[in-house]
């Protein structure tokens, strides 16, 4: 293939470019894990009695849980009693910032050299940030806190609920009481349930009836502190015939730990809701030599809980040392749809086990799984999904396809895509393929002059196309350029 | 009658043929201490999610005497078609008035594992339990410590059998609770060719036979291998089959599963040699409660391997098919071509499939590629075929047989693929076509 050329070595020390990290004063709780930390926990938040009792009931369990081992993954142990599962900002005062003027000015310049707008005004005017040619309202979380969260105001216009989720648990207890857990329980997972015991922050949302979300609503994910594992939850609720469209970032410091990120998402769809939940995943992978970088394991689902409701994932997995999830979408109400598209791209000795879960259980459900996996360098890369219709699914409809490349002959691509029908009106395909950057698409773009690094993006990029297409337009161009960052070093 | 003994008890080690020759002793006992130590597949166990065992290693089996297996009537009057050597097994046994032996061109051999172990076949210890791969098997291992005959089939180089080679498997029809082990070894060196054909008959409900095959190919060496399951309903076969490849030879193998209350079959095929090709082809139609698993693993270790995984299956009533197809392809194995396919046609509303097509590659410069469905059968077509006037039975009968014989296609054109084509066709008919339900519920079929 081609050979190395002089730019290329230069764009390869730039790499990750979300790597700094900031310097402010963090109020962490020590490494450790027992009853005193949730309710440690539970106190610095001022929780109700009831978040309590569930959390304390979620580390019961999980301290009766085995870590998993199913998966196609590598690492040495972690250490739960090595990790601190509280770390927050330190507030300049004793209560949480009222305003963006009161948020620490470090954080607030941290999230501008991420390109993520959290000043209001700027975004309106289109001055400032990387993204913000419309209006998206961000929550911010820096390690296991949210620091800010814009267009709070603009939103609850329309009653639509947009917030932390510590501010959600304190204003609007009765509606998480009622949908916290009812998607992923916290029996459901190892990490699952240590993330119910410890989880310190995330987002909430809440649309109401009828209500179509005007702008695009954003969680950006930073892990700044040491030593700390992230613990979010997001539970998004649309009630009938509402809809949104979510976005979700997250980046860390390069170190030379691994860092656990243990997050859960569960979305609720209610009658003719439409829930489009799109990810961008950078978490730092770690260096080329495999070093460092987060392990994402994070359990997401979804609820198609009402008739004619439509779930849709989108993710671009670009960076973690192990990327573990699989989001889902259980499809209960008749006529409901789910869709999962999947970028996952493993380079240097990143890891990555990931899928999708289609469940049919209401009639004439409809879902659509594309995945794209790309192995790089010493990457492994695993599609597991399952597409289960159950008996009563009448008339289901399931189309798949999840596609692999290589690049480089160390790397690895493994598909194993789980069936399960129990309807013979059901209609289910599926269909894969894994081969290597063609030689021929590679000639013609060199013999048209294009350098092998472009042209390797260049063809990645169209392998990626019908997945990038489903991200909001900012977004997609993010993604592209994120891809060719993460390519870095693979041809050659 | 003796009193029978549950699978993982210790078996009664001197009734065993060989049972004073080291190497056999060694080799069933470590098979045993296998057995032993991981037991029989239980409820969480990944390659057995869906096919659960229920009191299976509870039960008490008995295997039959050499004088009741011999003294037994004659089997299955099926006839052989075309002419072969055939084989009678009788409760794992080699049945010397149930089988005829044709000519053996120079150097061949083809004998009961019994006989060639009598003998000291100096074959034995270096090739049996050589090929398979006990690990994870546990009824492999089952087999390995409790064989007790089979058959051994070597092939010089250059050698080739022209006639097929049947071996027919049956099980006493008037017994309970019978279980067997029959063991086949066949070595075929370098250029040699030969047609082995199973046909697993006849049995009364409850019989469990625990069959295990170990193949090698010599560099060029041909094999196609013929599976029939074709037994009563409330039979069982497990079995494994373990396929070793030199450089350019072909495993050709395509089972044609019909039989059988329980039917599972670990196909494993290693392509240790430079271009060398497996074809793993299946066709099952199943109906009543029947339930078939396929378990295929084909490890691409060389350069410029082939493997090809064709199943398709048609179920109806609470039949349940499993299909597990799995290719791996090891670092070195570039140039390597890979495909999997299982096609399903549910034509019933209790029937289910679970099928996983699952790829591992380790090297870049493949071809890979799989395939699933599950579905009923193509309205288009249907209509189609309404729209000239053919009734809805016949349109949808004539449809059914079309997707079983895309099947039989990829056969070698020859007499038993008539033979095969006859047996579809008349599943089809009996089975399947006779006992119409009404289309399912959300379809609307143009014509009521």
């Amino acid at each position: 293939m081609a050979t190395k050329t002089p730019p290329l070595e230069a764009l390869l020390s730039k790499g990750y470019s979300q790597g700094f990290v900031t310097e402010i004063d963090e109020d962490s709780l020590p490494p450790g894990l027992d009853e005193s930390v949730i309710r440690a926990i539970v106190e610095k938040k001022q929780e109700p009695e009831f978040m309590l009792q569930w959390r304390l009931a979620a580390y019961r369990h999980w301290c009766s849980m085995q870590v998993p081992t199913w998966s196609r993954v590598h690492y040495p142990p972690i250490d739960f009693e090595a990790i601190s599962y509280y770390s927050s900002p330190r507030a300049r005062r004793k209560d949480a910032p009222a305003s963006l003027d009161e948020v620490d000015p470090e954080i607030l310049r941290t999230y501008e050299r991420l390109g993520v707008p959290l000043h209001e005004r700027a975004a309106l005017a289109g001055v400032a940030g990387a993204r913000n040619s419309t209006n998206v309202a961000v929550d911010a979380v820096f390690d296991s806190v949210s620091v800010a969260t814009t267009f709070q105001k603009e939103l609850a216009e329309l009653g639509i609920i947009f917030c932390s989720f510590s501010e959600a648990v304190q204003k609007h207890p009765g509606l998480v009481r009622r949908y916290m857990g009812t998607v992923v329980p916290y029996t459901d997972n190892f990490y699952a349930a240590l993330n119910a015991a410890v989880f310190s922050d995330g987002s909430f949302c809440y649309i109401p009836k009828g209500v179509r979300c005007p702008m695009e609503l954003s969680t950006y994910f930073r892990i700044n502190a040491a030593g700390t594992g992230q613990f979010e939850r997001t539970l998004i609720v649309a009630e009938e015939g509402a809809s949104v469209s979510y976005l979700e970032g997250c980046t860390a410091p390069m170190r030379d730990e691994h860092q656990l990120h243990a997050a859960v998402v569960e979305l609720i769809a209610l009658d003719n809701a439409e829930i489009k939940y799109a990810t961008v995943q950078n978490w730092y992978p770690g260096d080329a030599e495999g070093k460092g970088g987060i392990y994402n394991f994070v359990t997401k689902r979804g609820l198609c809980a009402g008739h004619h409701s439509k779930i849709s994932w989108t993710q671009v997995e670009t960076g973690s040392a192990i990327t573990w999830k699989y989001p889902s979408v259980m499809l209960k109400g008749d006529d409901s749809v789910g869709e999962f598209y999947s970028v996952a791209l493993t380079n240097n000795y990143q890891q990555a086990d990931t899928g999708t879960k289609m469940v049919h259980i209401g009639k004439r459900t409809r879902s659509t799984i594309l995945s794209k996996g790309i192995s790089a360098g010493r990457g492994q890369n695993t599609y597991r999904g399952l597409v289960k219709v159950g008996r009563k699914a009448v008339g289901a409809r399931n189309y798949s396809q999840c596609d692999s490349l290589l690049i480089g002959d160390r790397c690895g691509a493994h598909t194993l895509p789980y069936i399960e029908v129990m309807r013979p009106d059901a209609q289910v395909e599926h269909e894969a393929t894994t081969s290597k950057i063609s030689d021929t698409q590679l000639f013609y773009c060199r013999q048209r002059g294009i350098d092998a690094e472009a042209a390797v993006s260049l063809l990645v990029n169209g392998f990626c196309k019908e997945v990038f297409r489903k991200l909001p337009m900012e977004f997609a161009v993010e993604a592209q350029a994120l891809m060719e960052v993460s390519l870095e070093g693979a041809v050659g | 009658m003796a009193e029978g003994a549950r699978l993982i008890d210790t078996p009664c080690w001197t009734d065993l043929a060989g049972a004073d020759l080291p190497w056999l002793r060694l080799h069933r006992l470590q098979a045993f201490e296998r057995l032993s130590a991981e037991g029989l597949p239980a409820r969480g166990d990944e390659a057995w999610k869906y096919t659960l065992l229920g009191d299976l290693g509870e039960r008490r089996f008995r295997v039959a005497s050499r004088a009741e297996d011999e003294g037994s009537e004659a089997g299955s009057s099926r006839p052989y078609r075309p002419q072969g050597h055939r084989i009678l097994f009788r409760d794992g046994r080699w049945i010397i008035q149930g089988s005829t032996l044709l000519p053996l061109p120079a150097g061949a051999r083809l004998v009961s594992l019994r006989e060639a172990i009598a003998q000291q076949d100096p074959l034995l210890p270096e090739m049996l339990g050589r090929i398979a791969t006990l690990e994870g098997q546990p009824f492999a291992a089952l087999n390995a410590a409790r064989f007790d005959d089979g058959l051994l089939l070597y092939l010089p180089e250059g050698c080739v059998l022209e006639q097929p080679i049947y071996c027919r498997f049956e099980t006493d029809p008037t017994e309970a609770d019978r279980v067997s082990f029959p063991r086949l070894l066949v070595v075929m060196e370098s250029g040699s060719r030969a047609q082995l054909l199973e046909e697993h008959l006849g049995a009364n409900g409850s019989a469990l036979t625990d069959l295990l095959v170990e193949i090698s190919l010599g560099e060029g060496a041909q094999l196609f291998h013929g599976r029939l399951f074709d037994s009563e309903l409330g039979d069982r076969r497990i079995s494994g089959i373990h396929v070793q490849q030199a450089r350019a030879s072909l495993y050709h193998s395509f089972a044609l599963m019909l039989g059988g209350e329980l039917c599972r079959n670990d196909l494993q095929v290693q392509l240790n040699g430079e271009e060398a090709s497996a074809l793993l082809e299946g066709l099952y139609l199943l109906d009543g409660r029947q339930h078939l698993d396929n378990h295929l693993r084909v490890d691409h270790r060389l350069p410029g391997g082939r493997s090809d995984q064709f199943y398709k299956g048609i179920l109806r009533g609470h039949a349940r098919a499993v299909f597990n197809g799995l290719a791996v392809v090891h670092p070195d194995a570039q140039h390597s071509d890979a495909r999997q396919i299982n096609r399903n046609l549910l034509l019933s509303t209790g029937a289910e499939v679970d099928t996983k097509p699952e790829l591992q590659i380790e090297a870049d410069d493949v071809k890979c590629s799989h395939g699933a469905t599950v579905g009923y059968l193509d309205q288009e077509q249907l209509f189609y075929l309404r729209s000239r006037g053919v009734e809805k039975q016949s349109a949808q009968a004539l449809l059914t047989l079309a997707f079983a014989r895309e099947s039989l296609q990829r056969l070698p054109r020859g007499e038993f693929t008539d033979a095969y084509d006859q047996i579809v066709t008349d599943a089809l008919a009996g089975r399947i076509v006779s006992r119409p339900e009404p289309s399912p519920d959300t379809r609307k079929v143009s014509d009521e």
